[in-house]
């Protein structure tokens, strides 16, 4: 008979029930997602705008984000980076280069083609893009936790 | 105790703890403590135990007029537990290996 804490199948079925356990709590409220897509949305949007309103809003959207993490954290009650290794992190990077790059086509098409409203339109587009990239994001960490990667 | 198998991770539930501690950046002990479904001082005495080997750093902060307590894993103990998970993966496909 093998006992319990040296069967290694037993031990890894605890694993997988650790890892299921994290999984069904690591999940944002549902507001979540689509504060920070609008906070990211306009952080596009102010392109263009007078500098004092700009950074004005740099501000707003620091305190906007320590908010954010502080109620993660408050109604999950643990911290997950979004750059963790695995397939979040590619989430996270692509959601970054897709914002960079929106930010520079708005900035691109209102000063060089004159289309004053690109970035209300590129704001609009990058927050619906972090919003859905939010919960993409997360069923990759549950997929990441499934498969045992990320560690 | 087997080869490659860590004896401070190894009780079921320190290993639970180091694979959820894994997949975050930090936990607070009151949620690990309801995931785990253990006392304060059971897993009081598991965070001790995994503190002692470097595995596990510890930070509190204030929370509405209360301390609150956050659990980290080290790099020290992110390896451990590598180390530890593919030391099982060996002895199960060996038992496997043998079974077949």
């Amino acid at each position: 008979m093998t006992h319990p804490e040296t069967d290694p199948a037993r031990m890894l079925a605890e694993v997988e029930a650790a890892r299921a356990e994290l999984a069904r709590r690591a999940i944002a409220p549902v507001w979540y997602h689509p504060a920070l897509g609008l906070l990211t949305g306009g952080l596009v949007a102010v392109q263009g705008t007078q500098l004092s309103f700009v950074g004005a809003y740099y501000a707003a959207f620091s305190i906007g984000l320590v908010m954010l993490v502080a109620a993660y954290r408050k109604r999950t009650g643990l911290w997950v980076n979004g750059y963790r290794a695995g397939r979040t992190r590619v989430v996270a990077i692509g959601m970054a280069v897709t914002v960079a790059l929106i930010m520079v086509g708005v900035l691109w098409l209102q000063r060089t083609a004159g289309i004053a409203w690109a970035p209300l339109l590129g704001g609009a587009i990058a927050a619906v893009i972090v919003t859905l990239g939010g919960f993409v994001w997360e069923a990759a960490f549950r997929r990441d936790l499934a498969e045992g990667g990320g560690l | 105790m087997t080869a490659g198998l860590d004896p401070v991770i190894h009780a079921p539930n320190r290993l639970q703890m180091c694979c959820m501690l894994a997949g975050v950046d930090d936990i607070d002990f009151a949620t690990l403590r309801e995931a785990l479904d253990v006392s304060e001082s059971v897993l009081s005495k598991h965070i001790k135990t995994l503190e002692d080997a470097g595995y596990l750093k510890i930070r509190k902060t204030p929370s509405e007029g209360r301390v609150r307590t956050w659990l980290a894993l080290t790099p020290a103990g992110r390896k451990a537990l590598k180390g530890h998970l593919a030391a099982l993966k060996a002895l199960m496909a060996g038992a496997e290996g043998g079974v077949a």
